[in-house]
């Protein structure tokens, strides 16, 4: 089919995906209507028909635009399209029937559905439009009066000035001068596969099964060229697509059919955009090798076992990031230990500008080597494997011993620290690592959004059930509707951009305390500091007594 | 300090720049580095040095450093030698099968100087660096 190879080349020029991004349609598709309103303002289409086209057209635009949601691009593209044919039809309708030049105009819908890269609804809108024009066809034959229209003439003008605009659109995004690069899936799979040791391709698919793009080593489908992977489809890895695809979510994915390599685990997920098959050769347990007079000539080969039972599924997300958090940590250490070592002045002297430098190196390492254990934590927690052992604490000491670990980098830039906490202990019976992580996130949070000379506060209070933690700063605080989305991975708000940072923190801190039992809120008010409150389980001091909240409190 | 009071340790380890690191540490604190990169030869290798520790990474490429610790730790001539694993996995249960493996001692990339060299003195039973 014509339209088909049209788009097989769309997808697979560069390996990267080419097609129109949904704000940017949308931004054309309002362009485009106001432009054609404005147009028939100018050749003398009455304004009320004008006004009312332009609202049915625009609104779906205008709705996404807003709000930005998937669910509104489905239904917006939807809506264009149809509304596509619609503007066909009543364009055939008015100037002459079956017989209208402007028949052409029907193409629209089914073109502009194909430009969005949305295959099916563009068979879907051929198949209306065709009706639509049968109809038509119907009512022409039939000898019905078709309803005129004074200013036809104008009207083909306009028709023609859009189709050509459209199919103008439709061939910007074939031929991928409006492209949207997919960003972060992407380069994370590209940076699995170049970072970790282990044997990976990923195979991204688009919607209709076929091959978008591949990255990773190809040597573990040694029947396949760079040439046929490109030009393949789910069919030809799978015996039976379909059932492969079911297979996504009952986590039972079938043999590939074509021949791999040895201890190949292949997964294949849907994503945002098709689905992607994850070929991930896992290491063979070796068996020792014969006793030691044996083994100086004859090395023998290491013996295949199966995988250890308990060998992670090297296609799980989180356990990707785990290993190029892995891969980070490998290469930090001679970054950490050669700064070590030219500060130890072991190889001799090292004057002191160098030694700055030295000591500059390491801070940047130290840094690096938190933000990857906030990958990690995150990672974990993402996977379920987070495991936390519980004991005895009192949260005023955590809380003190945090305030430690975070002072030289507040008095460096001239902060204050203050703690509020009652005289008593606290106690809490709960994994000492992940409060203290917690209160570690929210504190050097504090200190990086306070004005230098600001003061950061810790303030510990209780009630009856609950130990609270308040983390509060001096900083420029956070708008309403970023403060809805803290603790999503990896988003920072509008200022912390140029500052050092995952984005991950407040999500591992989210994700911590619920783990413990509580739960994080954020208070904030532009240009008036943020406090984030964290709540702790008090510990109950009878096993038995889980419904006698006041107990703790009974102590104070 | 003459040559030949300088305690080996062989240190097991795939990546280039890590090995790097750990033969110019020991040697600036007075070991003898001895070099393994393969994993099923490190036996052979620890049979023939005799070191006094060795220093193993976890994640080689042809057998886990843990399956070659239970070599180590399963053979006569060399199961007294201590054994520090390092490695560059933060989880909390792989120091729990770091421990099952036999290791003396576990330690994380990136490392500190200062503990690395104290336990590699301990395990050496070395005297106290200066």
């Amino acid at each position: 089919m014509f339209t088909d190879q049209i788009l097989s080349i769309n997808d697979k020029t560069g390996g990267q995906e080419l097609r129109v991004s949904p704000m940017l349609a949308s931004v054309l598709w309002l362009g485009l209507s106001l432009a054609v309103a404005i147009a028939g303002l100018f050749t003398g289409v009455p304004a009320t028909v004008v006004g009312a086209t332009l609202a049915l057209v625009s609104l779906p635009s205008v709705v996404h635009l807003i709000i930005g949601t998937r669910a509104a691009r489905e239904a917006h593209d939807i809506w264009i399209v149809f509304a596509w044919i619609m503007v066909g039809l009543i364009c055939v309708l008015m100037t002459g029937g079956a017989s209208s030049p402007l028949v052409v105009m029907l193409a629209l819908g089914p073109l502009h559905a194909l430009s969005l890269g949305r295959f099916r609804l563009g068979i879907e809108a051929s198949i209306f439009a065709g009706i639509g024009y049968l109809s038509i066809a119907a009512i022409s034959f039939s000898g019905a009066a078709l309803p005129s229209l004074e200013n036809a003439g104008a009207l083909i003008g306009l028709g023609a000035l859009v189709s050509v605009l459209q199919v103008g659109v439709f061939a910007a995004s074939a031929g991928g001068v409006i492209n949207e690069r997919r960003g972060k899936n992407q380069e994370i799979d590209r940076w699995v596969a170049t970072l970790t040791d282990t044997p990976v391709l990923v195979v991204s698919l688009d919607p209709r099964r076929k091959v978008r793009s591949w990255v990773g080593d190809l040597r573990l489908l040694p029947g396949m060229s760079a040439n046929d992977i490109g030009h393949a489809s789910m069919a030809d890895f799978f015996e039976a697509p379909y059932d492969a695809i079911r297979g996504i979510e009952e986590n039972d994915v079938p043999e590939l059919k074509i021949e791999t390599q040895e201890n190949v685990h292949v997964d294949l997920r849907a994503t945002r955009d098709g689905y992607r098959l994850v070929l991930t050769q896992y290491k063979p347990r070796a068996v020792k090798p014969a006793e030691p007079v044996a083994a100086i000539e004859a090395t023998p080969e290491p013996e295949v076992l199966p995988a250890e039972p308990d060998a992670p599924r090297l296609s799980d997300e989180a356990v990707w990031i785990a290993s190029l958090g892995h891969e980070l940590r490998n290469m930090l250490n001679p970054v950490s230990g050669y700064s070590d070592l030219i500060l130890s002045e072991r190889a001799g002297p090292v004057t002191e500008p160098y030694k700055g430098f030295a000591r500059s190196i390491k801070q940047g390492a130290e840094h690096l080597g938190l933000l990857v254990d906030d990958l990690m934590t995150a990672a974990k927690g993402r996977s379920g494997r987070l495991r936390l052992e519980p004991e005895d604490l009192d949260v005023v000491m955590e809380a003190e011993d945090a305030l430690d670990l975070i002072r030289w980098q507040a008095e460096e830039s001239g902060m204050t620290l203050k703690l509020d906490a009652p005289q008593e202990s606290v106690p809490v019976y709960a994994d000492r690592k992940a409060m203290r992580q917690i209160f570690l996130n929210l504190l050097s949070n504090a200190v990086k959004y306070s004005p230098p000379q600001g003061q950061v506060s810790l303030t510990v209070t209780t009630d009856d059930a609950f130990a609270t933690v308040a983390v509060s700063d001096e900083g420029d605080g956070i708008s309403e509707a970023e403060l809805a989305r803290l603790g999503e991975p990896f988003f920072q708000g509008e200022n912390a951009r140029h500052r050092p940072g995952t984005g991950l923190g407040l999500s591992i801190v989210m994700m911590l305390s619920e783990a413990l039992g509580g739960d994080v809120h954020f208070e904030s008010a532009e240009g008036e500091g943020t406090t984030a409150r964290v709540r702790l389980p008090l510990k109950v001091e009878d096993a038995e007594a889980d419904e006698g909240e006041g107990e703790a409190e009974a102590e104070a | 300090m003459s040559v030949t009071e300088r305690k080996k340790v062989l240190v097991v380890e795939d990546n280039e720049l890590n090995m790097k690191l750990f033969c110019d540490l020991l040697g600036a604190f007075g070991y003898e580095a001895v070099q393994s990169r393969d994993g099923l030869k490190t036996l052979e290798i620890a049979r023939e040095h005799k070191p006094a520790l060795i220093i193993m990474d976890i994640n080689l490429p042809e057998v886990s450093g843990l399956d070659l610790t239970r070599w180590i730790k399963d053979d006569d001539d060399l199961a007294d030698i201590p054994v520090m694993a390092v490695t560059a996995f933060a989880m909390r249960s792989d120091e729990e099968r770091v421990r099952e493996a036999g290791c003396e001692a576990y330690m994380s990339k990136p490392i500190q100087m200062m503990p690395f060299l104290n336990q590699v003195q301990k395990l050496t039973e070395r005297e106290p660096v200066q």
